[in-house]
């Protein structure tokens, strides 16, 4: 298999994206840990369907947000493992609201998860993959990165920083020969996308050529490549799986 | 100056020196018997401050350690009053009279006036790194093995650079390389009653 014998470490893994990631790339032969903020039940159940199939899994309870739990979601993978290959951040959240009246409190959130999240886990998971030599490293960004939306300044923020993070580590980690790419989802159909499918879903899904919305399972197979070997050239790269949105 | 107190690890000084060295010339990608203990990393080696840490990940990987990763110099400089150590981005004497004695490896004559602060990590040596290890290991077998939650034996992790209870499961994270150098400059007695 693609990924035999490999470890990844996948944060908010308990549903939606995450969930799709992890069970893909343990579909694929890698060791999953599974990592989630309070959906225990739920992050259990994506490592129970992994072990069903075969594979192997645990769930790790971490806030991406907290140095100290970042420091002990990778202390966890190396405990259980003893190697760390591939790091997707997925973990984000979304504190919607117009800026005149949004509470800074939201913004600050939003950032500290999307942004400041995957910047701890890819800083603990470096060492192992520096000594090592390889790795590969996905964020999973969106389309709200480039595109300017009403009422999410806060998480376009977020996530256009991801972009412009990935592209500075691709070039600083490319001499350790560690990958550093984004997907960039459009309209997945998630919880977190409910408000907005249910209130403008004609509006949108007019903006998307493929007139429709995208599968998790669509966006997984996009960071199973980019995670995988096959993308063994491709670093900086931020993959956009929207449908062919905001073309 | 008075030179440190010797502290060494039980681990052989021979071991300690093949490992950093491996762990040099793996970063540079080099083969062992191109890197010399004296070598400067950067002038000699042609090392970046990326090799740095892969140097020090390889080597805590190996030894279960925590390496500094502060300038230690910055951090010196907030406990002793920065103008004190540091003028104008150039090491002032004081700053100068540390280093010698904070890293003996070092060629002195090096250490002149006039010596830019952000030039200071150019100056470390392979032995530098072995210097460091050596202390870090000591501080790690000075650590009481009595679990501070409930009394029990703390037994090193495997995996890890921390202790495990073996009665409570309790962790307790080995000493970080910043806090055991940083404590390496304190006991420069003199250089603190100077600083004052």
């Amino acid at each position: 298999m693609l990924m035999q014998g490999q470890v990844a470490v996948v944060t908010g893994a308990s549903r939606g994206i995450g969930r799709a990631v992890a069970l893909e790339l343990a579909a694929a032969g890698a060791k999953v840990v599974v990592n989630f903020k309070a959906s225990e039940e739920a992050a259990v159940e994506t490592v129970n369907r992994i072990v069903a199939a075969g594979g192997e899994a645990i769930p790790f309870q971490a806030d991406v947000s907290k140095e100290s739990d970042v420091k002990r979601l990778s202390a966890a993978a190396m405990r259980q493992f003893d190697r760390l290959d591939i790091l997707v951040c997925n973990a984000g959240i979304v504190r919607d609201g117009l800026a005149a009246a949004m509470p800074v409190d939201d913004w600050d959130d939003v950032i500290e998860t999307n942004l400041k999240g995957p910047f701890l886990c890819i800083k603990e998971c470096l060492p192992e993959m520096m000594h090592r030599k390889a790795g590969s490293i996905v964020v999973i960004s969106s389309v709200a990165a480039v595109h300017g939306g009403r009422g999410h300044c806060n998480y376009s923020a977020s996530k256009g920083g991801v972009n412009s993070m990935v592209k500075s580590l691709a070039v600083e980690l490319a001499p350790r020969r560690i990958r550093v790419n984004a997907v960039s989802p459009g309209v997945i159909v998630t919880d977190m996308t409910q408000r907005i499918r249910d209130f403008a879903e004609d509006e949108v899904l007019a903006g998307i050529p493929l007139k429709r919305f995208g599968e998790v399972e669509e966006v997984a197979k996009a960071v199973r490549f980019l995670a995988s070997d096959e993308a063994s050239y491709i670093t900086g790269e931020v993959l956009q799986v929207t449908g062919g949105l905001g073309l | 100056m008075p030179e440190f107190k010797i502290q060494n690890t039980q681990v052989p000084r021979e071991k300690l020196e093949e490992s950093v060295v491996r762990a040099v010339a793996s970063a540079l990608e080099l083969e062992p018997e191109e890197v010399n203990l004296d070598s400067s990393l950067q002038h000699n080696l042609g090392a970046e401050s990326l090799d740095y840490l892969d140097i020090a990940f390889t080597i805590e990987r190996e030894y279960k350690v925590h390496f500094p990763r502060e300038d230690l110099l910055r951090r010196a400089g907030e406990h002793f009053g920065e103008s004190n150590l540091v003028e104008g981005n150039i090491v002032s004497d004081l700053g100068l009279r540390m280093l010698r004695a904070a890293m003996p490896e070092i060629d002195p004559t090096v250490l002149k006036p006039g010596l830019l602060a952000h030039q200071v990590p150019g100056l470390f040596t392979v032995d530098t790194f072995v210097r460091v290890l050596d202390r870090l290991l000591y501080a790690k077998e000075e650590m009481s093995r009595e679990c501070p939650e409930c009394g029990g034996e703390l037994r090193a992790s495997d995996s890890l650079p921390e202790f495990e209870c073996a009665k409570c499961g309790a962790t307790l994270p080995y000493p970080s390389g910043d806090n055991v150098m940083f404590e390496e400059l304190i006991r420069l007695s003199d250089t603190g009653e100077a600083a004052k």
